[in-house]
């Protein structure tokens, strides 16, 4: 009975996995919960890990995470690199560093708005990819099996399960919880709100992964027929300007852009004391004149992830030392 | 699938990617003359193609895995492919129908080498 549930339990999970991409579901969940939290509890999440669990124990997800994330960080300063080259024909090479400092720039001298509302705009030029499969005739029938079925060659598995490995971890971001639930404090969200989280959570995440999905359809409607395989992402680019012509290829290019930077800039936030949770506490700072919510104010600052535990004590007492 | 096939040899993935990389870059200067992607657009996807071949005739001659004869026919297609590759013809005024060609018939040769 239990084997038969299980298999059930399989072919749902296989079906569902196919359909949605299986790492959407989880950080559908993953960041309604967060929200909820957040907005029930009033706290960030990065704060509540602290302070349940301990400094000592926090400097673990930490650490790991700043480890992948400024791997991921550097992947997307590239991606927003090499859009710049598909623009200009200059090789990406000479973008870096400019756009490093470009991203750098943004983040501590833009507004919270302009970076949470910008990319959140302009990512809606990843409708194009639907639009483009639309101009090629629509997703072929004999494509539908395969989201339940899928096919390898001979010999790939390994590369398929990398694939998925790669598309799990792209997909499931932990800095998109920490900014996520920074935002939620930012807004100050409340009981009230859970709807508004869910919806958020349900028809963000979704339509990150809608374009997703369309821009492995439309690969799969036009690379996969002249033997592409998309090493570099020029190539995937090919696929837009099929339908599209120039214009097509220009616009995977600014979706390229646009999606890079935003996450960069995300990332940023998270690492380098999240602007977001740091903005709404300098705003807190200004307007509160009780000691006590100075002296919460300024260790939420200090919840920067940068700063060590000694810091954390040392600023933590200066501050009762000048208000009590 | 097969559970006894799960990694290709280290030739067949490398003739599978230059091939791939070789049918991008003969469609980049296709859709280029045909005005489906900018001038930019191609010079910077070719400066990848670049990147990812780079290196590729040697990989190729050390290879220990594939019979001599085989060696022999993919370097004979790829040489005049990879020099095409560092100078893609984006004017009208060379024959870039001749270079979409050799990059078409080498990705081919590639490709099938891979599957074998």
């Amino acid at each position: 009975m239990n084997k038969q549930w299980l298999s059930i339990a399989l072919g749902l999970v296989t079906a569902t996995g196919g359909f949605l991409d299986a790492g959407t579901v989880a950080i559908i969940l993953l960041v309604e919960m967060v929200g909820r939290f957040t907005a029930v509890s009033k706290k960030t999440y990065a704060e509540a890990i602290r302070e349940d669990f301990g400094f000592r124990f926090y400097l673990l997800p930490l650490a790991s995470e700043l480890i992948a994330e400024s791997l991921m960080l550097a992947a997307e300063l590239g991606g927003v690199a090499i859009a710049l080259s598909l623009f200009t024909g200059i090789s990406w090479h000479t973008f870096y560093p400019f756009v490093a400092l470009f991203v750098w720039v943004l983040v501590w001298r833009a507004p919270f708005d302009l970076i949470e509302n910008g990319p959140a705009f302009l990512g809606l030029v990843t409708l194009s990819f639907l639009a483009g499969i639309v101009a090629l005739g629509g997703i072929p029938v004999q494509l539908f099996p395969t989201l339940w079925h899928p096919t390898f060659q001979q010999g790939t598995v390994t590369d398929y399960l990398y694939l998925v490995a790669a598309i799990l971890g792209a997909t499931i971001s932990p800095y998109l919880l920490y900014f996520y639930s920074s935002g939620a404090r930012e807004e100050h969200w409340s009981g009230s709100s859970l709807l508004l989280n869910r919806v958020t959570a349900i028809v963000g995440m979704g339509f990150g992964s809608m374009g997703s999905l369309a821009l492995l359809v439309l690969g799969a409607l036009v690379l996969q027929p002249l033997n592409i395989s998309s090493n570099t992402l020029g190539e995937l680019g090919l696929a837009m300007a099929k339908p599209f012509g120039i214009v097509g290829s220009l616009l995977f290019a600014s979706v390229l852009f646009v999606t890079c930077l935003s996450a960069s800039s995300c990332w940023r936030f998270w690492s380098l004391s999240s602007h977001c949770r740091s903005r709404s506490l300098r705003v807190e700072v200004n307007m509160a004149r009780d000691p006590q919510d100075d002296a919460r104010s300024i260790r939420d600052i200090l919840d920067s992830q940068l700063l060590t535990s000694d810091m954390l004590e040392e600023a933590t007492r200066a501050n009762s030392q000048r208000f009590w | 699938m097969t559970a006894c096939d799960v990694n290709e040899s280290p030739f067949a993935r490398m003739a599978g990617t230059i091939g791939s990389a070789l049918a991008a870059a003969a469609t980049t200067l296709t859709y280029a003359h045909e005005g489906k992607i900018s001038d930019n657009y191609a010079a910077s996807s070719f400066m990848e193609y670049q990147h990812e071949l780079n290196g590729t005739a040697e990989a190729l001659t050390a290879s220990s895995d594939v019979d001599r004869h085989t060696l022999q026919h993919l370097l004979a297609v790829y040489i005049p492919a990879q020099r095409i590759v560092d100078a893609p013809c984006l004017s009208s005024s060379c024959d870039w129908r001749g270079q979409v060609e050799a990059l078409s018939r080498a990705s081919e040769a590639f490709l099938k080498a891979s599957s074998t």
